[in-house]
């Protein structure tokens, strides 16, 4: 994938997800996303950032414009080197995120992309992936 | 249209075809098609309230909510829908207001997207406990039939072979026998209940009629009432529907059974055009707290149940004038087969 393709905004600050949801949203405009799944990207954005800031303090959002023979999308990676988390399976489960079981999230994230991946060590950090594509 | 077709459906107003507003599409079940006459719809119903407000226009407004949800629409997409039929409604005046308040719809959209998440969350939580609770049905159902035909079936020996060797003992044992024979008839029936509160199996062997017949019959036994029943139902619905029906009017019997103090009973299953519509009657004290919300644990499980199959219960009763329940199940009876 060529490097213009991938935009890479540090977080460390709530004014960085402004940023990340900036750059997402155009992005995701120009892939030709609806209206409303830009709003739904950059939603994923804001939550994924949020959670770097939360449980690792600082990360990196990685967007990136994926162009296939047939279909487009966007991925956006969270990533972080922070103290990772012990059981991923829990932590996907509604009940045990911070929103209290109202779906926001990793698990709401997971809903509103259509991939999702989670990769975590305890003490190296965790990527979370999501992809989003282009309805045909 | 290019790769974008697929990503925007368009909704032209009529008279408009310049103006084209791009209306989202996202959610799965909707069809491109649908949404833009949808969006058509929209526009115009939008346009004759912003003309007239009026409570027409209004119903109007809930009937759109209401084919939008049936579409699959989430309610990102509804606002979205709303927010350009707006701007396309607002174009027709001559008010400067119109950028400000397409931001503030924009704006809108932001803030309810934390909601999307919840109500696909909601979305999901339905699906999960819908096949909960078919696995438990299932399960009750298995467990039933081993202890119908299992157990039952044992136990049936058991007593065929103790009446056999009743035949050969001296008289003086017959009471104490007698008492051995009380037990097994007693275990008999408990076993009958047990299953029966699970599952009732002769739902699959006899079918919905004959099967709510043969609770009646029991009944009018055991409660020493006079019992009517009428059906213009197919013997064959599908499964949940008939479980669905036959628990309602389970639990509608029983309470007139134990609680009624009735002489009369009347349990009557009409097809219509939405599905079907089944009451039970009975002629005795009513109940004190009567209004549409079904009272007692039992009825609200029922209630709760008929929900979970788009249908209703209400209860109407006075004191001292009996009792009726009616239960409504839709149900496309036509396309059901009769027969398997």
């Amino acid at each position: 994938m060529a490097p213009s393709n991938q935009v890479r905004v540090p977080i460390d600050s709530d004014s960085d997800i402004v940023v990340a949801r900036q750059k997402g949203r155009a992005l995701a405009s120009d892939l030709g996303f609806s209206p409303t799944d830009v709003v739904r990207i950059a939603t994923a954005i804001s939550e994924l950032a949020r959670n770097l800031l939360s449980y690792a303090a600082s990360g990196e959002i990685r967007l990136e414009a994926l162009n296939g023979l047939n279909r487009r999308g966007i991925a956006i990676t969270a990533s972080d080197r922070g103290p990772g988390i012990a059981d991923v399976e829990r932590a996907m489960q509604d009940a045990y995120s911070t929103s209290g079981g109202l779906g926001l999230g990793l698990p709401g994230v997971r809903r509103l992309m259509d991939e999702f991946g989670i990769e975590s060590a305890v003490g190296q950090g965790t990527t979370v992936s999501a992809t989003k594509w282009c309805p045909q | 249209m290019g790769n974008s077709e697929g990503c925007c459906a368009w909704a032209g107003v009529a008279g408009a075809g310049s103006r084209r507003t791009p209306v989202t599409s996202i959610s799965r079940g909707a069809t491109p098609l649908n949404r833009q006459t949808l969006g058509d719809a929209y526009v115009l119903a939008l346009e004759a309230y912003l003309a007239c407000p009026e409570e027409s226009a209004l119903s109007g407004a809930y009937e759109l909510g209401r084919k939008a949800l049936l579409d699959g629409l989430s309610p990102l997409d509804l606002v979205s829908l709303h927010a350009s039929a707006l701007e396309q409604s607002l174009s027709f005046s001559q008010g400067s207001n119109r950028p400000v308040l397409a931001r503030a719809m924009t704006f809108l959209l932001e803030a309810l997207s934390p909601f999307e998440m919840a109500y696909r969350r909601f979305l999901e939580s339905n699906v999960a406990l819908r096949g909960l609770s078919e696995a438990l049905e299932n399960q009750s159902r298995r467990t039933a039939r081993q202890i119908h035909d299992g157990a039952g079936q044992i136990l049936f020996s058991l007593q065929l072979s103790l009446a056999e060797l009743m035949a050969g003992l001296p008289r003086h044992w017959k009471p104490r026998f007698d008492h051995v024979m009380q037990l097994a008839d007693h275990l008999d029936q408990q076993l009958r209940s047990l299953s029966r509160d699970l599952y009732p199996v002769a739902l699959d062997d006899l079918g919905l009629n004959a099967a709510v017949r043969h609770l009646l019959d029991g009944v009018a036994t055991r409660a020493r009432l006079k019992v009517s029943f009428q059906s213009s139902v197919p013997d064959r619905l599908p499964p949940q529907i008939a479980i669905g029906l036959y628990r309602a009017i389970h639990e509608g019997v029983t309470n007139v059974v134990r609680h009624a103090h009735a002489s009369e009973l009347c349990v009557s299953m009409q097809k219509d055009r939405d599905g079907v519509v089944c009451t039970v009657t009975d002629d005795g004290v009513g109940i004190d707290n009567t209004g549409n919300q079904p009272a007692g644990l039992g009825l609200r499980g029922i209630h709760d149940r008929l929900k979970g199959l788009h249908g209703g219960l209400e209860v109407r009763s006075t004191a001292g004038n009996g009792t009726r329940l009616i239960i409504t199940i839709p149900v496309a009876i036509g396309e059901q087969s009769d027969g398997n």
